[in-house]
């Protein structure tokens, strides 16, 4: 049985000048023990509606959706004591009190035995990497510290499912490296995330399955692999070019120009992608009208690449 | 004329609606004391006289030009803005002087207000003789309150935590300047420091002009001259701010 | 058992929500604060209608000031919850929405009572106002009353004011009523009827008589006004629980309340 289920999710919000707004238009998705779930979409697609219904902080305008096999929308409340979540940002702190007293103070939110208190605080700071900021108030903290301190406020009732919105933001290579290590542990141990980012190459890592959403749809669902060779039609070249006609290149109807960047005054590397399926060599030989080619070759699809091809329609 | 968009604007931004502490202490303040005060006479069986009504309006405008002029540096330095007016042709001490005539011109619609209330909703007798005379005592004394008020809000910036510390010194100031309680009747030190006050003077040439007693501009003159001894040490002190600020970046440090 | 009482919920609530954390602070807002509220109004009464009022006025405002502490200090809790993005995960918690509040209640009320005692013994220091060992116990008793009358408008108020974008203007007007009609500075029986009504339906009210009534040594109504003063109290409790759930509800369905400004 699937830990999330969600059914045909619809929301609606009112706006202040009394308009509507289609947050989330029919998002249907299942979620197994254990998986890393990524949600993943431009501003505004629904990332953050869709937990916020799941960790029972919204109702949804229709449909349903359960955790742990509780109807989140009726029996909230049931849900609450198994599940965690992290907003990312500097926001959801008490800046007066230390990190110890911040954990020790969500211990009595979330029915932490007295006793195992102080144990369980201290296990969670060193999880974290705070150990030696555990005694200082949080207003001192970096961005990064605080995030840190919100992973760890979201292990403190040792959740089944842990929902993380943009958790990697403002963390530095070391922080989102150490969250990444800490996720991909955590969900060998049986522990389910949802999980929204921006930085497609932190879904590629950690995600076992991917929903893209698009204005409150779903676009496309599947494991990072299967959602790149949907993109297979796609044919992404890469090359490093001198180029002597940019704009009759830009007006070129059997390629699109992605990204051109400049290396040096004349040497240029872009990247393109192809209408037809044309071979390498019929490629070049379209390119050569425009500039000099100096290397040219078949650009393996990310995540990234996937991901704008999918998006590209979004205003 | 840069002085005079600088009250223009002042005066937009303290009398506009969205500006809701102000529109409180404006309209509904005098209102509420002059409320408090009307009761106070009916439990005793007494009527209200002039002064007292008086006394109620130097309280609004001297709450009035407390707050305004103790949040106006605060407000600007919040927003940065400080350095940008600096920056600018206008000398600080200009617009601390632009904030201290627009402070007047408000703080002089609050007493017309009061007065206003007292007459219509109260049906209370003001009994104001001589018009004229009235209106310059009111004048000196919104002089002196602004000067003050001003002064404090030099010295304010200063201080941290400017908000929560100004009603330590709104009541402290009515009580030292006689506007409810006579100057004489308070202890030696404090009459001291009342009569370094120049609104002190102001006050008491008002109520002598109320009394029509003869030494109304003796002490509207004692007053004056006193709020420009304040002008004139307030002028160096905000130029050797000034000078600080050019030389650390911020007022943190004076 | 120090470490424990220093990681106790009420301590860390108070730590991490109460403005005045430093000794200065506290001096300021705890004696000064009060001290000077209490000698404005002294003055005017001295100076309006004689110093035979004095203890009559000071009474009265004891409660009022009181009282405005309270309503300030959980109006400054729900809104630093919010501004600091801590009321949603509070919300979230497993712990019920309204055991969270109660407990979190501890600390203001407990302050507010400090104060009313506080005031009563400057009131005895400074301005005059005497009574009797005996009648001070029952200031007390009378001061534990009206904290506990109050906590339901606290409540109350301070969920209504989560719903504006600016609540000064609307607390001073709150504030401003509550001298006028709860017989703070002059009797509530010289207002119009219909003022009146209003008055008697007001938390505060009886507080602010029965106040009067203890220091005067006049004990025949004092049970009937502090049972008054509390059932007033317990209904706008509820009145505030229902509010605080429906508000709960709306922030549900609306996404609003828990996190903007
Ligand atoms: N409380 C609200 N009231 C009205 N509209 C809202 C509210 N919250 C979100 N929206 C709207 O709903 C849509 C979806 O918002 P949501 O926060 O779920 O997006 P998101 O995918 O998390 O975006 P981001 O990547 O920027 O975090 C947006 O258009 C947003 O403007
Ligand atoms: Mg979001």
């Amino acid at each position: 049985m699937p830990v999330i289920e969600v059914d045909k999710l619809f929301k609606e919000y009112k706006t202040k000048n009394g308009e509507k707004k289609v947050a989330l238009n029919g998002v249907s998705f299942d979620v197994h023990e254990g998986e890393v779930f990524g949600l993943l979409g431009p501003n505004g697609a629904g990332k953050t509606t869709t937990i916020k219904i799941l960790s029972t902080l919204l109702l949804p305008t229709r449909g349903s959706a359960s955790v742990l096999g509780i109807d989140v929308i009726r029996n909230g409340e049931q849900v609450r004591s198994q599940i965690n979540f992290v907003y990312g940002g500097e926001k959801g702190v008490y800046g007066r009190l230390t990190a110890f007293e911040y954990l020790s103070y969500f211990c009595v939110l979330y029915r932490i035995p007295r006793k195992q208190q102080k144990l369980l605080i201290d296990e969670l700071i060193t999880m974290v990497g705070l150990e030696h900021a555990e005694g200082q108030q949080i207003y001192t903290y970096s961005k990064g510290m605080i995030q840190r301190l919100h992973i760890a406020r979201s292990l403190i009732n040792d959740p089944k499912v842990i929902f993380l919105d943009e958790p990697t933001i403002g963390l530095d290579p070391v922080g989102s490296k150490m969250l990444r290590e800490l996720i991909k542990s955590l969900s060998k141990k049986g522990i389910t995330f949802i999980l929204t980012t921006h930085y497609m190459s932190e879904a590629d890592e950690l995600c076992d399955r991917i929903v893209f959403l698009k204005n409150g749809s779903m676009s496309s669902i599947g494991t990072p692999k299967q959602i790149k060779e949907e993109c297979n039609d796609l044919n992404v070249f890469e090359a490093t070019i001198q180029l002597f006609d940019q704009s009759g290149l830009e007006n070129e109807e059997l390629i699109s120009v992605n990204d051109l960047q400049h290396i040096t005054e004349s040497y240029k590397t872009i990247k393109l992608e192809f209408k037809k399926n044309l071979d390498i060599s019929e490629l070049e030989n379209v390119l050569k009208k425009y500039c000099q080619v100096i290397k040219i070759q078949r650009k393996e699809i990310s995540l990234e690449d996937a991901y704008i091809y999918l998006m590209k329609d979004v205003e | 004329m840069n002085i005079l968009s600088l009250i223009i604007k002042e005066f937009i931004y303290f009398t506009n609606l969205n500006n809701r502490i102000y529109q409180f202490i404006l309209f509904v303040q005098p209102l509420v004391l002059l409320t408090i005060i009307h009761f106070m006479s009916v439990m005793k069986g007494i009527e209200i006289t002039g002064p007292y009504i008086i006394a109620t309006a130097i309280v609004s405008m001297w709450s009035y030009v407390l707050y305004s002029s103790g949040s106006s540096l605060i407000w600007q330095k919040w927003n940065d803005s400080l350095n940008l007016l600096i920056a600018a042709p206008v000398s600080l001490f200009q617009i601390v002087l632009s904030k201290m005539l627009s402070n007047s011109l408000i703080a002089f619609i609050s007493l017309t207000l009061t007065l206003f209330y007292a007459k219509i909703i109260f049906s209370l007798n003001i009994g104001i003789a001589h018009l004229g005379t009235f209106i310059f005592t009111a004048i000196v004394l919104l002089v002196s309150l602004s000067v003050v008020g001003m002064f404090l809000a030099v010295v304010f910036t200063t201080v941290q935590e400017v908000y929560s510390f100004q009603n330590f010194i709104l009541t402290p100031v009515i009580l030292l300047s006689g506007i409810f309680i006579p100057v004489e009747s308070l202890p030696f030190t404090f009459r001291i420091i009342s009569y370094l006050l120049p609104m002190t003077w102001a006050v008491e040439s008002i109520y002598s002009g109320l009394n029509e007693t003869n030494d109304v501009f003796l002490l509207a003159g004692v007053s004056l001259g006193s709020s420009f001894i304040y002008l004139f040490i307030l002028f160096f002190g905000i130029r050797r701010m000034e000078k600080i600020m050019k030389q650390s970046g911020s007022l943190g440090v004076v | 058992m120090l470490l424990q009482s220093r990681l106790s919920f009420t301590f860390l609530s108070f730590k991490a929500l109460y403005s005045y954390n430093s000794l200065k602070l506290f001096i300021f807002f705890r004696f000064l604060d009060p001290f000077i509220h209490y000698l404005f109004f002294a003055m005017i009464t001295t100076s309006i209608v004689g110093s035979e009022y004095l203890t009559y006025v000071i009474l009265g405002n004891i409660a009022f000031y009181t009282g405005r502490e309270l309503f300030q200090n959980f109006i400054s809790i729900f809104r630093y919850e919010r501004r600091f993005g801590t009321l949603s995960l509070n919300v979230a918690a497993p712990l019920p929405t309204f055991v969270i509040l109660i407990k979190k209640s501890v600390v203001p009320l407990l302050d507010s009572l400090f104060i009313f005692i506080i005031s009563v013994l400057m009131a005895y220091v400074m301005f005059d106002v005497s009574f009797s060992w005996q009648s001070f116990w029952l200031l007390c008793g009378a001061g534990v009353i009206m904290v506990f009358a109050l906590f339901g408008a606290a409540l109350l108020i301070a969920g209504i004011s989560l719903l504006f974008s600016n609540v000064n203007l609307f607390v001073n007007l709150l504030f401003a009523g509550f001298q006028l009609l709860c017989g703070v500075n002059f009797p509530v029986s010289l207002l119009p009827d219909f003022l009146q009504n209003i008055s008697n339906i007001l938390p505060l009210t009886h507080s602010v008589e029965l106040i009067r009534d203890i220091q005067a040594g006049q004990n025949e109504r004092i049970y009937h006004l502090a049972l008054a003063e509390l059932s007033i109290g317990a209904v706008y409790f509820i009145i505030a629980i229902l509010l605080i759930g429906l508000m709960e509800k709306y922030a549900k369905q609306t996404g609003r309340l828990f996190d903007n400004e």
